[in-house]
């Protein structure tokens, strides 16, 4: 009966589809697939010569390599601070002045259109402006703690640091606070505008209702408007996060392309993209392409740990309608 | 608790226009531990009316009073309303249980109250309790009034509407307010659903005698299980009174078609010398004399009946259209001057298209209204 009746639909789909997903798929296995297998395969070839292509063999050597190099250790620290210190600063920041925001009636798009703007400012541009913000001589920060009498602050510039664990610490330190505030900075943008819509999500009558009872505003934002929220909070964190693991050009433009003030050697704010960057500059030594593919495995496997941990807890804590 | 609305006005400041009355001038008194209904069609200002009663609408000018105590600038809070919304304003990552004791947990005011009462409670009987627990006491009675107690700990997604509907009095009803407010309780269910939870509000508003407003646009909702009604239209209160009475003794045209099922007729005619005509066309003597005008005459469909014999002040009619809408039968019928008249068929032996037949009305069930709307009499 009506089952026997072919589905004219489906029929077509079958063999054209494919035709039309062609230039896509084709795309997408050039410059998407086969360099993810590539850079898995490259990552195990033991002396690997880039020009030549050849090697010596097959063996995880790399790997043990860069998991006990100090310097990888190093990008892997500042990249964990920029994922998990960073991010939820600026995550906190932007949700504070997102309520703000969601308060006022006048004004609003006028203010939401300065927090907008570091969005379409170059990130190499911003990160020089913040490295001369944050300069020891004539920079605006230690201008400003001048008017209240503090002396000038080496922010950056890392004197005395050659020989002392001490003072390298003391500028490693403040080194991850210009880096903290940078991103909070660069955050802004784009975490307050997604905030300040998920704030418009929420249904106005919650409020309403909450407010016949005599529940205080910050009740109210504790126990309505921020479990309503956590949709946008997660989003927000997750893709930050990702988006984290991968700093690097603001990095190179605050500390210079040795990654830390001058007369340090230790790659004092290296990232992880910056260590497989290195590792690719130096494509004519045996085995550093290698080196950069095992890193960038190792970053890969990261993020996929830290995406599975955040989907697991995200059913637990956050609200879906 | 009685509440008395004085003059009561709001205005909506319209940019570009001149501002809009939403509620105008309004007087009216709303007897302690009544069900009342606030109806009338989209738009009348009747939701407007009951936030301002709330205290989530200022107040433009004229006075509320709750009792005896004027609450006109008294925030929302302060007034002691349970507000039931439309969509219910269930917060939906909490479960229904943690909704309902939200007010009591959560608001500075009601916990000092309620924890007043803990204390006297306390003192009387002796036994030592906590707020917890004495909350939880509270939120399982209201369950129970409200018959959610098996649902408590389900979301209000895992809810139906009914259930969220009820889970929504019993947060308002937990306060112990003195009065309810509920808008448009019933829209949001399916007709069935419908019937059944207006006979549920009702149920709850008798066994807990608050005094309970409630905004709808459907009359036979606020007809079937209200004490009284106040009916707007355009922010101006047209009539209030029991149900029975403003259907039988609409104070106007538009009371008379807005209630009912089956619209009823308005017929064009005259008045001349004692003698009421339909058209052109003279029916009948008035009991009462009335001065010669052009008049709009109201009458029910129910109300129209077939001479079965020949008699007096009876009407010509030609059926036009048969309706049948479930159990009920109407027919359509033509006056000698073209006018419609509705009247219910008879089951059993229907009118067919063409019949002729001759109805009579008695003076006592028509409402006659001057040809502006406003009643002048009613025979």
């Amino acid at each position: 009966m009506l089952r026997k009746k072919r589905n004219p639909a489906k029929a077509r789909y079958d063999n054209s589809a494919y035709l039309y997903l062609l230039p896509a798929f084709l795309l997408m296995g050039i410059f998407t697939v086969y360099p993810v297998i590539n850079t898995f395969v490259t990552s195990f070839k033991h002396d690997f010569q880039f020009l030549t292509g050849n090697y010596a063999g097959l063996s995880a050597t790399h790997y043990l390599d860069v998991v006990s190099d100090p310097v990888f250790r190093r990008a892997l620290l500042n990249t964990m601070f920029i994922a998990f210190v960073c991010v939820p600063g600026s995550m906190l920041v932007s949700l504070v002045l997102a309520l703000g925001l969601h308060s006022i009636k006048r004004l609003q798009g006028f203010y939401l259109t300065i927090f907008y703007l570091p969005q379409v400012t170059n990130v190499i541009a911003a990160g020089l402006v913040f490295s001369f913000i944050f300069n020891t001589h004539f920079g605006l920060m230690n201008a400003v703690l001048g008017w209240f009498g503090i002396e000038p602050v080496a922010w950056i510039s890392g004197e005395g640091i050659v020989g002392s664990q001490e003072r390298y610490n003391e500028a490693y330190m403040r080194s991850l606070f210009v880096l903290f505030v940078n991103n909070v900075w660069d955050g802004l943008s784009l975490h307050v505008l997604l905030f300040l819509g998920g704030l418009q999500n929420i249904n106005k009558q919650y409020y309403e209702a909450a407010s016949v009872d005599g529940v205080s505003k910050w009740t109210v934002t504790r126990k309505i408007t921020l479990p309503l929220l956590s949709p946008t909070t997660i989003f927000i964190f997750v893709t930050s996060v990702i988006f984290a693991f991968r700093a690097y050009a603001n990095v190179v433009a605050l500390f210079g392309g040795s990654y830390g003030p001058p007369g340090d050697n230790s790659k004092m704010m290296i990232t992880l993209v910056g260590y497989i960057m290195d590792a690719l500059g130096n494509y004519l030594t045996p085995g550093a392409v290698s080196s950069a593919g095992a890193a960038a495995v190792v970053l890969v496997l990261m993020v996929m740990i830290v995406v599975f941990l955040q989907l697991k807890l995200t059913k637990r804590w956050v609200f879906y309608r | 608790m009685k509440v008395s609305l004085e003059r009561l006005t709001k205005t909506f400041d319209e940019k570009g226009k001149s501002s809009r009355a939403a509620v105008n001038r309004l007087n009216a008194e709303i007897k302690s531990g009544t069900l009342t209904g606030l109806l009338g069609p989209s738009g009348c200002g009747k939701s407007t009316l009951l936030f301002m009663i709330a205290g989530l609408h200022s107040t433009t000018e004229g006075k509320i009073w709750f009792g005896e105590q004027e609450v006109t600038n008294l925030p929302s809070e302060k007034r002691g309303v349970g507000l039931v919304f439309q969509n219910y304003a269930l917060y939906p990552h909490l479960t229904a249980r943690q909704n309902i004791a939200f007010p009591l947990l959560n608001s500075k005011n009601l916990k000092a109250q309620t924890q007043k009462k803990l204390d006297e409670l306390v003192k009387e009987q002796g036994v030592n309790v906590k707020y917890k627990s004495y909350v939880d006491s509270l939120v399982a009675e209201t369950a129970k009034l409200v018959e959610i107690s098996d649902y408590l700990d389900r979301k209000p997604s895992e809810l139906s509407g009914g259930q969220q509907q009820r889970v929504a009095i019993a947060r308002a009803l937990i306060k112990n307010p003195s009065i309810l407010l509920l808008d448009e309780p019933l829209s949001n269910l399916d007709a069935r659903l419908r019937i059944q939870t207006r006979e549920e509000i009702r149920r709850i508003q008798q066994r807990s005698g608050i005094t309970t407003i409630f905004v709808t646009h459907d009359q036979e909702e606020a007809l079937s299980i209200c004490d009284e009604v106040i009916i707007l239209k355009e922010g101006t209160l047209q009539q209030q009174g029991t149900p029975q009475d403003v259907y039988d003794h609409p104070s106007n045209q538009f009371v008379a078609q807005f209630l009912g099922n089956t619209p009823i007729n308005i017929l064009k005619g005259k008045i001349e010398s004692g003698k009421l005509y339909v058209g052109e066309t003279e029916w009948l003597s008035l009991p009462k004399p009335l001065p010669d005008q052009r008049v709009n005459v109201g009458i029910r469909a129910e109300h129209v009946l077939a001479a079965s014999y020949p008699r007096q002040q009876t009407l010509p009619v030609k059926v036009v259209k048969s309706f049948r809408t479930g159990g009920a039968f109407t027919a359509e019928g033509q006056l000698p001057d073209g006018q419609t008249l509705t009247f219910l068929n008879d089951r059993n032996d229907p009118y067919r298209e063409n019949d002729l037949l001759r109805v009579y009305v008695r003076p006592q069930t028509m409402s006659i209204f001057d040809d502006k709307g406003d009643r002048i009499l009613e025979c």
